[in-house]
């Protein structure tokens, strides 16, 4: 490992220091330099949370070696302002709400400012082109937007300064309110710590092992080599759990680090801590592990043949199976006017929160084993971390630290327990942060789905009954598969009023990623099957799809899928305002067109009606063109 | 992660042959967009280097000569450059227009020219855009200690796939490429987000005219092949006849077989047909370029005089 020396300037100061020669200039400031308002989000160029000014420019520094800084300018979100004073930009992104879990804004702070130094009248059109290179996953960019404009217009004296603090008292709800947003000039300003951004005394960096295989059996595990280098201070293998080894947010059966097989390709199996992060590198490339491959499922249909088992001492690949019993399908099919039967697929979804998973953990003064992580989930994290490290409860503590973007995606304790075996280890503190690609390979991703369904209807649109059966992929673990079942099972037959319900939703094992939480939690994968259906029977019945929706939606008194007695509904209310707020057009879904005033115009096309292009002859009839 | 022990960066090219002489195991570097993202997991993992020689402040590598006739361009001029520079946006139409495609303005900060032709990547933007300037590079080589330039036509430099014509410690020092003042450019490429596609199909054409007959046409394709290449059918198809869309249409069809991808051909053949047609209907000032360029302007007004005025 070798060094280099830097001079620069950074936010103004002069600087001299010496650093390691590989380092980007991302690593230099937060490393280093500890501006950490500077964030890696994607460590490839491709995310824009570690925008900084080089002489002017504004780069991302995760592409740029440290040693091409030399001599040059560097500005960061700390030089844009602080909490007591923050620029126009930073008083305006706080305005408008723009940060939400404030990640990606120091980043989109700097593009901002980039785009206003450039272009100090910057149109809307102008500002999103040059703001390109930045992503955001919580805000859908439109209060990004807003507070872009806003600044430029007080920077113009177009706007008074006043815009800045237009915030609202509430009243007696803080719905609906525009209420100010107390940790935004923290996020703003760059000055919150994410877990990746704390530092302790003597802390240490742990890095770990990874399965590269789907489903192996793990014949051994060589540490020799990766033992005898230089700073490593801690290795640990599922052996070094002393208490019971496992954790799921409903089923616990996933291990801390892989026992005995793997189940999936990203499963941890090691884990070293270090004195850099470049040792404990070293260290786990230096492991060795001898496997047996196994036969590996990937395919939730063959899960169910249960010719090959992931979990063997369950002696079935079922997660989870939900069934609704409500009325009598059978019955009401045969009195049904029309059935439709269809499937329905749904595919493995990422969270992309733009703060990767890290964490930070020690063992204090007290030998409280304490945990800093963006977990969504801390009291639960706890008490399995008790039962995992053998420990009485009030010797565990989580911190959850700042959440840069979760979407369900850090509910599960998947690298905790790693943390607290080396800390109890080393007696160190460990730090812990994953790259974007390890992320990727290793955490949960919502369920992908196939769904069956049979739906029959009156006439009038009425359904009469419904067969719905979801099979969901949960892959290697548990996760949160039986609660996304119970969701699928319990909301996918929709907001309405079926009376003969049979609703089976079932969650299996295979070795692809795991299945867990994510937004909406199992409920979009059926009700989008449901929603379909209700379109598809719009069509059959020359209905229009707003009214089949009404005909059957919830009202009060009305029993729900899982037969509880409604006080309210609101389902027809919130399909009034949707209808007015898309400017619907009523009819049924084969004559879009007919009533619009914007067509048969010169310069319009004329309405379509099952696809075939319509005149109106002399005779009033609508004939084919 | 990439790691090195030293990190040099040569101020001349004197100074890079004198350096590259002495350590035998380095790699070049200029932009370092592209190694960065390389040195990951699912990529090059953890890569280790003893040295690194960053070529993108050698001087020689930073010119910028703007003749009537020539235009040289130094390896390391960055496409920002190309995409601000104003004497570029009238005279070099196309080199904006990739601009525009190439990554975002951060990037575009730090991406050089040179790096991008040296990579050869099947998929790279640059390559096409700089075949229709019929451009000339500079290879300097170093033989007892004595530096020896070397010109030869861009076709003749990138010899394949990540193939160039560059031996031990060779350097592109630049590319010389034709002032195409007056002619109509156009710059086609697929992808959503344009801050980071990769070309699936990219088209550069360029166009002039003499009264209502094609005097001069030069498409350039991208992201189908080993190496991007001139659609010589196609140009000399449309060179001397009248403009006329049915023309235009006959001569989309020539060059097709020039695609090699493995996977989505007949896709990717029925964009390349779309993008001759579009790019030289474009490059002929017609279908509202104008409007399609502006909107993705942001920083100067783009002049796009049409070939004919």
């Amino acid at each position: 490992m070798s060094n280099m020396e830097l001079n620069l300037t950074v936010n103004g100061k002069k600087i001299k220091k010496t650093t390691q020669s590989h380092y980007r200039l991302l690593d230099f400031l937060r490393e280093d330099l500890d501006l950490t308002g500077t964030k890696e989000g994607c460590g490839a160029g491709e995310c824009g949370t570690c925008s900084v000014f080089i002489n002017g420019k504004l780069v991302k520094s995760c592409l740029v070696p440290a040693a091409k800084a030399d001599g040059a300018k560097i500005e960061t979100v700390e030089g844009m302002g602080n909490p007591e004073k923050m620029s126009e930009i930073q008083k305006a992104f706080c305005a408008t709400g723009a940060s939400q879990c404030g990640f990606c804004i120091p980043g989109m702070v700097m593009a901002a400012t980039s785009t206003l130094r450039n272009n100090p009248k910057a149109n809307l059109e102008q500002i999103k082109e040059e703001m390109g290179g930045n992503i955001c996953r919580c805000t859908g960019y439109q209060k990004i937007f807003d507070a872009v404009e806003m600044a430029r217009d007080v920077i113009n004296k177009e706007k008074s300064e006043k815009v800045f603090d237009e915030y609202e008292k509430p009243a007696n709800s803080f719905i609906g309110a525009n209420v100010k947003r107390i940790d935004a000039p923290s996020k703003v300003t760059g000055r919150l710590k994410y877990a990746a951004d704390m530092k302790m005394p003597n802390m240490l960096h742990m890095q770990v092992l990874r399965s590269d295989r789907p489903h192996a059996k793990i014949l051994s595990i060589d540490l020799s080599k990766a033992k005898k280098i230089e700073g490593v201070r801690g290795i640990v293998t599922s052996d070094d759990v002393p208490g019971i080894d496992n954790f799921g947010v409903f089923i616990e059966d996933q291990p801390v680090l892989a026992k005995d097989k793997v189940r999936y390709v990203g499963e941890a199996i090691v884990a070293v801590a270090a004195d850099t992060l470049e040792q404990a590198k070293d260290a786990v490339n230096a492991i060795k592990i001898k496997y047996k491959d196994l036969p590996a499922l990937y395919d939730p249909e063959e899960a169910l043949k249960e010719k090959i088992l992931i979990h063997e001492h369950y002696k079935t690949n079922l997660v989870k199976h939900i069934p609704i019993r409500k009325g009598n399908t059978e019955e009401a099919f045969k009195k049904a006017d029309l059935i439709i039967e269809d499937e329905f697929s749904t595919q493995p979804v990422e969270h992309a929160y733009l703060e990767p998973m890290a964490g930070v953990s020690y063992v204090d003064q007290d030998g409280v084993l304490t945990i800093v992580s963006p977990s969504q989930n801390i009291t639960h994290h706890r008490h399995m971390m008790a039962k995992i490290m053998n420990l009485p409860i009030h010797k565990v503590r989580f911190i959850m630290s700042p959440v840069g973007g979760g979407f369900g995606g850090k509910e599960d304790m998947i690298y905790q327990g790693m943390l607290a075996l080396l800390a109890t280890k080393t007696r160190q503190p460990i730090k812990y942060v994953m790259t974007r690609e390890e992320d990727i390979v290793s955490t949960a991703k919502r369920h992908p789905s196939r769904t069956k369904y049979k739906m029959g209807l009156n006439k009038d649109g009425k359904i009469v009954a419904a067969e719905i059966s979801m099979l969901a992929d949960g892959g290697a673990y548990g996760c949160s598969t039986e609660g996304v079942m119970r969701k699928a099972a319990i909301l996918g037959a929709g907001p309405y009023n079926i009376e003969n319900l049979k609703m089976d939703t079932r969650g299996v094992y295979t070795n692809n990623t795991p299945s867990g939480a994510f937004r909406s939690f199992g409920a979009l994968q059926t009700e989008f099957a449901t929603e379909s259906m209700l379109d598809i029977a719009a069509e059959k019945l020359n209905m229009d799809p707003f009214e089949i929706r009404r005909i059957n939606a919830f009202v009060k008194g009305n029993l729900t899928h899982t037969k509880q007695e409604l006080n309210s509904a609101s389902i027809n209310t919130v399909l009034n305002e949707l209808e007015k707020l898309a400017s619907w057009e009523k009819g049924s879904p084969q004559s879009r067109g007919n009533s619009r005033k914007d067509t048969f115009s010169k310069d319009n096309r004329d309405a379509c009606e099952l696809g075939a292009r319509l005149k109106t002859n002399g005779n009033g009839k609508r004939v084919a063109r | 992660m990439l790691r090195y022990d030293n990190y040099f960066i040569p101020k001349t090219l004197k100074e890079y042959f004198d350096l590259t002489s002495k350590i035998k195991d380095c790699r070049i570097v200029a932009g370092c967009t592209d190694i960065l993202p390389w040195a990951r997991e699912g990529r090059g993992g953890d890569v280790f280097l003893k040295n690194v020689v960053d070529v993108s402040r050698i001087k020689e590598l930073n010119v910028f000569k703007f003749g009537s006739k020539k235009v040289l361009l130094g390896a390391a001029t960055n496409y920002q450059k190309l995409f601000l520079d104003k004497k570029i946006r009238k005279s070099l139409k196309v080199l904006p227009q990739v601009s525009v495609w190439f990554a975002d303005d951060q990037i575009r900060e730090l991406a050089t020219i040179g790096g991008n032709i040296v990579n050869a990547s099947p998929a790279g933007d640059g390559m096409p855009a700089f075949l229709t300037l019929n451009t000339k590079v500079t290879v300097a080589s170093s033989k007892n200690k004595k530096i020896i330039k070397q010109k030869m036509p861009l076709e003749k430099f990138v010899k394949g796939r990540n193939k160039v014509a560059l031996k031990n410690n060779d350097l592109l020092v630049d590319l010389e490429v034709e002032n195409t003042d007056g002619y109509g450019a156009c710059f086609e490429k697929v992808g959503h987000r344009r801050s980071l596609v990769i070309s699936t199909v990219c088209v550069s054409s360029l166009v002039k005219l003499n009264k209502n007959k094609f005097q001069d046409v030069r498409i350039a394709v991208g992201g189908v092949c080993e190496v991007p290449t001139r659609l010589a059918k196609t140009e000399k198809f449309l060179k001397g006849k009248s403009i006329d869309e049915n023309n235009i249409y006959a001569a989309s069809m020539l060059d097709l077989d020039v695609i090699q991808s493995r996977s989505r051909r007949e896709y990717r053949k029925e964009v390349l047909q779309n993008f001759i047609i579009r790019s030289i209907l474009k490059s002929l000032g017609k279908n509202n370029v104008e409007e399609v360029i502006q909107k993705f302007d942001n920083k100067v007004e783009l002049e796009m005089e049409s070939a004919h005025v």
